[in-house]
């Protein structure tokens, strides 16, 4: 796999965390290693999801006290996306789900692209199917292809096959170059289908996706036991 | 009540270390916001709170 497309897709996902609106401005990362640009981007999420841990417990518990339909409007006029993400890993995971299905899916989206899915993991999997289809397809609407790559790993196969159907096709690549997990890469491949990915990855020139096609095609072609094209 | 802050990751080995401080002030940057958010939505989350709970809830942030 091209280094420096594994060092793009890490930079990406930095720059999605810490919230860096022009790419370029992490071009600098460029040429670090992705593995310690993977390692540099968990310990960020750690000091993310650290920071104010205290105040954020007393919100999570105070939770306890309301209705959950009073927490998701709470939650979608007053806290907004980022602080019902950090509380989302704080909460018991059904009541967390049981507040998420008064969220309206574009809130949803927005939440979605702020969390950390392996800290919410049963939360994630609670989360009904065409719910999740429908917020996959609001978050690439929002450009989150980056957030949306970590959920791959975290969904079910019925509910990642139908979401893999409902996006189109440039949105698919864009969330293959940085997914999470090279264990469900292969499954995703399956589930688009040889002629579609055929198509998807022919277009890509076109759209300006050639990066990302080819990074594709190279992991796909390691995970079968070919050469690490490095 | 003490302030459980973090303080951002030491920089990867290899980057450049001209631009260590580059990447920790961006990671500065996203801490403070957070903080900055945290704070705004606290307070702005009490008033959406039905009266008659507003106190305990106030008393349980502490706020």
């Amino acid at each position: 796999m091209s280094r420096t497309s594994e060092s793009r897709a890490e930079a990406a996902k930095l720059g999605r965390l810490l919230r860096v609106e022009d790419p370029r401005a992490l071009a600098f990362l460029l040429p670090v290693p992705a593995a310690e640009l993977r390692a540099y981007r968990e310990a960020a999420t750690d000091a993310l999801y650290n920071d104010e841990a205290e105040l954020l417990a007393r919100t999570a518990d105070v939770a306890r006290l309301l209705p959950a339909h009073t927490l998701a409007r709470i939650g979608e006029r007053a806290l907004g996306p980022l602080i019902c993400a950090r509380l989302t890993s704080l909460l018991d995971p059904s009541r967390a789900v049981e507040i998420s299905a008064h969220f309206t899916v574009d809130f949803l989206a927005q939440l979605a692209a702020e969390l950390d899915p392996r800290r919410a993991a049963e939360v994630v999997s609670g989360i009904a199917t065409n719910t999740v289809v429908a917020v996959s397809v609001a978050m690439a609407a929002n450009g989150e292809h980056v957030a949306m790559g970590r959920f791959v790993a975290h969904l079910d196969e019925p509910a990642l096959s139908r979401c893999v159907q409902a996006l189109g096709d440039e949105d698919l690549l864009r969330v293959v170059f940085v997914m999470e997990g090279d264990e469900r890469l292969t499954a995703v491949f399956e589930m688009i289908g040889a002629e579609r990915a055929e198509r998807m990855l022919a277009a890509a020139q076109k759209s300006g996706l050639a990066e990302e096609a080819q990074h594709a095609v190279d992991r796909l072609h390691f995970l079968a036991g070919g050469e690490d094209p490095g | 009540m003490p302030r459980m802050t973090d303080q951002p990751p030491p920089p990867p080995p290899s980057l450049d270390r001209a631009r260590d401080a580059e990447l920790t002030a961006l990671t500065e940057r996203a801490l403070r916001r957070q903080r900055r958010e945290l704070a705004q939505a606290i307070d702005a989350a009490i008033a959406h709170v039905p009266l008659p709970l507003r106190g305990v809830v106030r008393r349980a942030l502490g706020a």
